[in-house]
């Protein structure tokens, strides 16, 4: 009987020491897995394509504070997922009151200040967050920022308005962020010879023949334009939205409770949404996109989005090629889902799509 | 488990712990101990203080009736008493570099700022050499005469300087 409790206990003292010593190389080889269901550890696929997107060189230099270890682990965390998704970027960490000398030349005053740099163009980075470097790199080593302008004058929301229901400010910033250079235009008659883009936020009142002629030379001459419309658009709109191949539904009703946040479909595509027809073109389609981050993106021509009630419902009329801007605004989060509801979600899409 | 399946067992530790012990081990990581005051002698023994910038000379001589300049004009306020407290107080934050190649870059080198105090029988107790603030501005860069290595210390020792500056007999010039 003595043997086998001894060797009961010698194999638990094992064990335990072995999973102590798997703990401690674990804990001197450590290994980061992003399980978390909204891969909040991994850079998104529009930095990715950012990244991906990258020519030249980029440097980016970081200023910590020797005093707060974590968010400098946090900020290097995020500078090396940069640096391993993309080769030609550089990241460099300094205790900023280790090196006066280079903070100085590079501008720096601040703690925790990243700062990007390509050739002779510098951005820095007051508050280093996954959105902020990206916009930053965009800023110096992107593609020259599009020129995109809100119409006003028609209802439409301003993105001077920082209210949440009416304004359009946070899309605008949201633009901003992506290397889009956004204006207020008053009404369309005249499209300005940069506009890269044309916003056209939920009109409410009918825009003049002579605008709705002018938005479509503008768009038939290769220019893109982005119409949002609620329930209830003007008539020239819809008749506008009619000529690019995109049918609006006659309304959108409300969605019921148990669907808020989710995705409907309204609306129907009537023409193959590619060439002149097509919403936004060429020259957006050089613009990284978001589109990779919505379930179903890059394929909804029109579809309504039944969000939150603070958040506008939109149909979304945008092109099937079109890039240069999400069927979601960027400001608009998706509800927190769980991994399985998700393929729930996909399996029942692909339901819907199989004949 | 068997007699084998524990020999397998105690077996595999050791390898593992040998693997931890001969590959892994690091040294312990060794803290240093707190640095010393600035002036790591009582305020009491500090009979002169004076303050070099460039051209100019500010002194502070201790008298009978208080701190007095080089020509025995009173100091208005009491912010010598103030700068030896801050200076009894203050322990460099940061060796921010034991020897560095361009001191010009913490605004340290000849020409600069010097602060020196000594005893009443002209023994030096404290020399140092000022520099710039820090980027952030929480600290300022200086450095025991004599030494080339740079210490980062808190910024209230500038504001100290500064209160002295402006409470100098006969006005700032």
């Amino acid at each position: 009987m003595r043997r086998p409790a001894l060797l009961l206990g010698v194999q638990v003292a094992a064990v335990t020491a072995i999973l102590g010593c798997v703990l401690a190389l674990a804990a001197l080889h450590p290994r980061r897995l992003d399980l978390t269901p909204e891969r909040r550890f991994t850079l998104s696929p529009y930095t990715r394509e950012v990244l991906g997107r990258l020519a030249g060189d980029v440097r980016i230099t970081l200023f910590y504070s020797s005093q707060a270890g974590a968010l400098r682990r946090e900020m290097t965390d995020l500078l090396t997922l940069y640096q391993e998704a993309q080769p030609h970027v550089t990241v460099r960490a300094f205790d900023l009151d280790r090196s006066p000398g280079m903070a100085k030349r590079l501008g720096v005053s601040n703690y925790n200040t990243a700062v990007v740099e390509a050739g002779e163009r510098r951005e820095a980075v007051e508050v280093v967050s996954e959105e902020a470097v990206t916009a930053a790199l965009l800023a110096v080593a992107g593609t020259p920022p599009v020129a995109t302008y809100f119409v006003v004058g028609h209802g439409e929301r301003d993105p001077r308005d920082t209210d949440e229901r009416r304004g359009a400010s946070e899309a605008a910033r949201a633009l901003a962020a992506e290397g889009f250079r956004t204006g207020v235009l008053e009404g369309t008659a005249a499209v300005p010879a940069d506009a890269g883009l044309v916003v056209v936020a939920g009109p409410t009142r009918d825009l003049r023949p002579a605008e709705v002629e002018a938005l479509a030379a503008y768009v038939a001459g290769g220019g893109n334009a982005l119409l949002l419309c609620d329930p209830g658009t003007p008539p020239s709109v819809a008749a506008l939205v009619r000529r690019f191949g995109v049918e609006l539904a006659p309304t959108t009703s409300p969605a019921p409770p148990k669907a808020r946040g989710r995705t409907s479909t309204a609306g129907r595509v009537t023409a193959p949404l590619s060439g002149p027809a097509a919403i936004a073109a060429a020259r957006c389609r050089s613009r990284p996109s978001r589109a990779s981050r919505w379930p179903g993106d890059g394929r909804a021509a029109s579809s309504s989005s039944a969000t939150p009630t603070s958040r506008p419902t939109c149909t979304w009329a945008c092109s099937a090629t079109a890039t240069c801007c999400s069927p979601r605004p960027s400001w608009w989060r998706a509800p927190t889902r769980s991994p399985r509801r998700a393929r729930r979600r996909r399996r029942a899409a692909r339901s819907r799509r199989s004949p | 488990m068997t007699a084998r399946g524990t020999a397998l067992l105690v077996a595999l530790l050791a390898t593992l712990a040998g693997y931890l012990w001969v590959v892994e081990r690091r040294p312990a990581p060794a803290f240093p101990p707190e640095p010393a005051p600035l002036l790591a002698v009582p305020i009491a023994a500090v009979a002169r203080v004076e303050l070099v910038e460039g051209e100019r000379r500010l002194t502070a001589v201790r008298g009978e009736r208080g701190w007095t300049d080089a020509a025995g004009r009173p100091w208005s306020q009491d912010p010598v008493s103030d700068l030896l407290a801050a200076l009894g107080a203050l322990r460099p934050l940061a060796t921010v570099d034991p020897d560095p190649a361009t001191p010009g870059d913490y605004g340290l080198g000849p020409g600069g700022r010097r602060l020196e105090l000594a005893a009443a029988d002209g023994r030096p107790l404290l020399a140092l050499e000022l520099g710039e603030r820090n980027p952030a501005w929480t600290g300022l860069y200086a450095r025991r005469a004599g030494e080339p290595a740079v210490l980062l210390v808190g910024g209230v020792l500038a504001w100290e300087l500064e209160k002295v500056r402006q409470a100098a007999p006969g006005g700032n010039p």
